[in-house]
């Protein structure tokens, strides 16, 4: 039985920011890591263990799914390209939600205890 | 560089879980291909930090792989053991082996290798592990972890047949940690560092044990694997005769018993017949039907007694008198031929219980 975005959340950091990545538009494994990198200004930097493990996770999850399209440079071995689908998006809507929350939270906690 | 790396990441690719490998395994070395490109030029120690990292991943990655194909199986109902008929690889062959000629090899080989040291300036090194590992407590204990190893990958696995030579080591050490053996045998048990239940390991041996199993639990959540072990005997009796095989070395090295230490000039020909025995076990492996499996086994156990017997029995006929008639060459090759009609017996027993069985529960009255 497919995971409730309750059970899902909150996302570890490689998996939020696979998510974020594929937003925009599909990637294959290496743009990923590249886009992931980008993202977090070099903090999250995965290997390519780690990320194929997630990505694997998320596929079964349902979260993301992938496309599979001939190489134009490599004729008889398709590329495959990973993309969000609907409930993924969603969650990753719903975690970006909820750290708004915990953000602005934490903000007006501050400033009041600033003030 | 670059390319040696690539195809070194690809080869332990290549031990992924089937099903995870054919999904993502060439996709994983195209991009880890263009990582290290990438990383090779900003120099040697951020290609080595980087491959360091990669190689650190993989582990949990075989763990997530395992599970993941382990969930596909059960979502197909189609968990089976490695199926006994099929023709096992060489590298099946190899683990298989690893008990068989790993402690007893080296223990063997110990003096020898000692010798040898000061030629290629590693004396200090070899002195070390001598004392400390070689031939003082943690060497069984080394060995007893690797054969647990064995068993929780056999467990992950459904009881493969090469798991049989490990499981026949494990009763050894087992029994020999409830202090059994030195009771009917064998001096040799203490020449090789196993020294009864009086050793605070031996004692213990238990715990490590409980601790592994507890561990394939934990990763499998389910006894299937025993099932599927069960099923494989009931399926191929003969691997009931290698998993006798495996103890089978201990009762042919015994006629070495009482040869003073390991430094002899018989320690080849005790080398000779561990590397009989581990052929037979290749032998067994590789075999595609039940009767070259047993015919493996059988050859080479005949074998190794009929040059144990002679050697020894050679030896002491060379022996002054005063040793006494007991161990006389001829009564040595006497003990030898009524030993090789024991062991013979002793492999064929499953085949013979399990015609027996077949015939018990076959047969029906005719209406």
């Amino acid at each position: 039985m497919p995971k409730t975005f309750h059970e899902h959340s909150p996302l570890t950091e490689t998996t939020f920011y696979i998510l974020l990545s594929l937003t925009s538009e599909r990637k294959h494994g290496y743009a990923i890591l590249k886009v992931v990198e980008g993202l977090s200004q070099g903090r999250v930097i995965f290997s390519t263990g780690t990320l194929y493990g997630a990505l694997s996770r998320l596929l079964d999850q349902g979260l993301i799914e992938c496309v599979e399209e001939e190489d134009p440079a490599q004729v008889g071995r398709p590329r495959k390209f990973y993309t969000l689908t609907r409930s993924g998006r969603r969650m990753l809507e719903a975690e970006a939600e909820r750290l708004m929350l915990m953000l602005a939270a934490a903000q007006q906690r501050l400033a009041q205890s600033g003030a | 560089m670059q390319k040696l790396l690539v195809r070194f990441y690809a080869w332990l690719l290549y031990r992924l879980p089937a099903g995870f490998r054919d999904e993502f395994a060439g996709e994983m070395e195209q991009v880890f291909a263009r990582r290290i490109l990438e990383v090779e030029l900003r120099g040697r120690w951020s290609l080595l930090r980087q491959f360091v990292l990669e190689l650190l991943a993989l582990p949990g990655l075989w763990l997530l792989a395992y599970q993941r194909q382990r969930r596909v199986l059960k979502m197909t109902g189609s968990i089976v053991p490695e199926l006994p008929d099929r023709q096992a690889s060489w590298a099946a062959a190899f683990v298989a082996v690893f008990p068989l000629v790993g402690y007893i090899g080296l223990v063997l080989l110990a003096d020898p290798l000692r010798h040898f040291m000061p030629v290629v300036g590693l004396t200090a090194l070899f002195d070390f592990l001598w004392v400390n590992v070689i031939r003082a407590e943690p060497m069984p204990m080394i060995f007893y972890l690797l054969l647990l190893a064995g068993l929780l990958l056999a467990w992950l696995k459904g009881f493969p047949c090469w798991s049989f030579t490990y499981l026949s080591w494990l009763v050894i050490f087992l029994i020999s940690g409830m202090g059994i053996i030195p009771v009917f045998t064998s001096p040799y048990l203490q020449q090789i560092g196993l020294t009864g239940f009086k050793d605070p390991f031996l004692r213990r041996i238990w715990i490590p044990l409980i601790l592994t199993l507890l561990l394939a639990l934990l990763f499998d959540h389910s006894s299937k694997p025993l099932r599927s072990l069960w099923l494989g005997l009931r399926k191929d009796w003969t691997l009931a005769s290698f998993a006798l095989f495996g103890i089978l070395e201990f009762m042919v090295l015994s006629f070495f018993d009482e040869v003073p230490g390991p430094q002899t000039a018989l320690v080849f020909w005790q080398l000779v017949v561990v590397a009989l025995l581990a052929v037979g076990a290749v032998g067994y492996i590789r075999a595609r039907v039940k009767v070259g499996r047993l015919a493996a086994l059988l050859g080479s156990a005949a074998l190794s007694i009929a040059l144990s017997a002679s050697v020894t029995a050679y030896h002491w006929q060379n022996y002054p008198k005063s040793y006494g008639p007991v161990i006389e060459g001829s009564s040595t090759l006497l003990s030898g031929l009524l030993f090789l009609i024991v062991v013979i017996l002793f492999l064929l027993a499953p085949a013979l219980l399990s015609a027996a069985m077949n015939r018990l529960f076959t047969s029906r009255p005719v209406a």
